[in-house]
Order: structure tokens, then sequence, then C-alpha cells
């Protein structure tokens, strides 16, 4: 929550000031960008006010983020309590060895991106969709009262949240096997079905996020000129036309930046849900890179075996978000860096 | 935009619309409720 406030006052930011800049270079009738960067230094202490609101986040990073990197290096070492992070032996790459050499390696990657694939593919065009749906609706106190439910399950906490899906899917008392029998089909015990367990995991995601996901782009859409609207209906668009030609492409930025960012975590499945929805029934396809990182460091104490894991977990990660934001940057001309 | 006429498309599209997000709106709300009651 702190974060997701804090990077939406980065991107304000960013985006007032890129416009800002924009705006500058055309007025002093210039293309030449090169000039206009040398003085970011005068841009800061200009726009001071707007700078603080980045002071937060930097101070979050710098010290829940920056500062216990120095901890990584137990990656490379064989860590011990009683010598400490600095004083313990040096064994170089031997447990990221062990990790990819390993029988579980293959099982757990493929679960961890089979959940974040269907993620990705299932829940991010939907707050997309979403927000174009809610955009288009005429009455306003509606409006706002369908976001204001929307947004309701982003602010329930995971554990609820599980206890809620797991009530929801129960073989006597919940609703969906109310519904199957009504269909004259057998009761299921979903959560011992490991099948089911990527489906659980994503449709239950995209329940509780889908509204709070919206948000960004119905803030994109609401930058839309209404004249481009006017003019568009004056020579005969439909509201479909409109919403392809002048809607989507308006928020086409926004969804760029989102996916790149959103690749970025590609291979990183929540620990907490997974954690929770998991059970001995559902292992099979449950086990995911967080919690295996969870069992083997803080169950077993393999503190730095689990710390190679979530290594290579992040360097994935930082190597997806940089081939993706460099796709982007060629194939379009949004991108992050 | 109020000055000019909807189409009949225009109307149904806003129908359909809104029908999709009042399912949707109570797909999510019913789970919360079912649980607080």
């Amino acid at each position: 929550m702190f974060i997701e406030c804090f990077v939406f006052a980065f991107l304000c930011v960013y985006t007032y000031l890129n416009n800002k800049g924009e705006d500058l270079l055309m007025k002093a009738g210039t293309t030449n960008k090169g000039s206009y960067e040398k003085s970011l230094w005068k841009r800061v202490v200009q726009h001071r006010t707007l700078y603080l609101f980045l002071v937060p986040t930097i101070i979050y990073f710098a010290i829940f983020s920056y500062a216990p990197m120095y901890g990584l290096q137990i990656a490379f070492k064989n860590y011990n309590g009683a010598f400490g992070i600095w004083g313990s032996p040096w064994v170089g790459l031997k447990h990221f060895k062990d990790f990819v050499g390993g029988h579980y390696f293959l099982p757990i990657i493929r679960n961890t991106l089979t959940i974040s694939i269907y993620s990705t593919i299932i829940g991010f065009p939907i707050p997309i969709i979403l927000a174009l749906m809610i955009n288009e609706i005429n009455n306003y106190k509606y409006k706002k009262f369908v976001q204001t439910v929307l947004y309701a399950p982003h602010f329930i906490s995971t554990v609820v949240m599980v206890g809620i899906v797991i009530i929801m899917l129960s073989p006597t008392i919940g609703i969906i096997n109310y519904g199957l029998e009504f269909l004259g089909l057998e009761r299921q015990y979903f959560m011992a079905q490991p099948n089911a367990f990527k489906h659980i995991y994503v449709w239950s995601g995209i329940w509780q996020n889908m509204g709070w996901g919206a948000i960004i782009y119905l803030a994109a859409l609401s930058s839309v000129d209404p004249e481009l609207h006017e003019a568009a209906t004056i020579d005969g668009a439909n509201r479909i036309k409109r919403i392809r030609y002048i809607n989507i492409p308006t928020i086409k930025p926004t969804i760029v930046i989102l996916l790149i960012m959103s690749m970025g975590s590609m291979v990183s499945v929540g620990f907490e849900k997974t954690f929770l929805l998991q059970n001995d029934l559902n292992l099979k396809t449950s086990e995911v890179i967080s919690t295996y990182v969870y069992r083997r460091g803080l169950i077993n104490g393999s503190f730095s075996f689990s710390t190679a894991v979530g290594l290579f977990n992040n360097v994935v990660n930082l190597i997806l978000l940089l081939i993706s934001n460099l796709i982007a940057r060629n194939v379009g001309e949004t991108s992050l860096f | 935009m109020s000055g000019l006429k909807e189409s009949k498309g225009d109307k149904i599209f806003l129908t359909v619309n809104m029908i999709a997000v009042t399912i949707l709106m109570l797909a999510v709300l019913y789970p919360l409720i079912y649980i607080l009651s």
C-alpha cells in the first residue's frame, strides 16, 4: 500500500516533469534534449516541492531494500551465526549449483512460471477492460458506487481473503459446490486438487485486485480531451470506435509501463497467499520459489542456500525486466528507462 | 457531449455495459456479504 502510493506519486511527478520539459523545449523551438537534460539540477531546484514527494519513497527503499543488500553476500558463503555475516567462510557458487542441480529445481520453476504467466495473461488485461467499462458509465453516482465496491476487496488482508476462498470452495458449505450440485454435478474438494491450485490462486487474485488495478487506467482515461470524443461523435464514430481509437491509445503508455513492471516480477509469486492456500495435498503444484525459500531458509535453517535461491530469482526478474524494457523501447515509444 | 444524441447502437452498448458492470460488481460483493452475514 505504502509503496503503491509513492510509486504513483513518483509517476505523477515524472509525467508532470516530462511534459514540462517537452513544453519548455517546444517554447524554446529546439529539439536538442541534451542541453535541456544538462539542467537537471536546476529543474530539481525549480520543482523541489514535487521532488519532496519522492523523499519518503527514497528513504523507504534505502532502508528496506538497499541497506539489507549487504547481507546478500551470505549467498556465496556458508553462513554460520557464530561467525556472523562477515566472518563466515566463502563457498563461491556452491549454493547456486545445489539449487540448479537439485531434483526440486524443475518442478519449482515450472510451478512459479505457470502461476506467474497465467496471472499476467489473465490478470493484466482485466483491469484495463474494467477501467474502459467503468469509464463508459454515464451515471456519476452509480459509477462511484461501482468503483467503491470493486476497490473493497483490495483492503482485505490476505489471511482473510484466503479464508473467504476456502469457505467459498468448501465441499460442504461452499457456494461453488452448491452451484455444482444444482447443476447435477458432484461436489468437489478444490483445495485438495493439485490442478485447481493455479486457477484458485489467479482468480482469487483477480477478484481481489482488479478494481484497484483499474484505478491507474481510470486516472489515465480522465486525461482524454472531451473535444476528441465530441469530434469523433460528429464524424459518426460510435462508442466502440471511440474506445478503440481514442481511449485505448491514450492509456497505451500506461499499459506498456505497467506491463514492463509486471515482467519484473514474472518469476516471483507472492509468498503469503501461496503459503496460506498450500496444503499437503496440493503441494505438487503449489510449491513455488518463495515458499521453498521459506521452507529451506527459516524452517531448515539453510540461510545461505535460501539467500542464493532468492538472489537467483531476483536476477532472473531483473533480466526479464531489462529485456521487456528493451523490446518496448525498440517497438514503441514508451519505456521505463 | 450532452447536446449530441446517442445512437441506437450506443444505447445498446451502454445497457450491455451497465449490466456487465453490475454482474461483475455483484460477483465481487457476494463473497464479502456471504462472509459477513
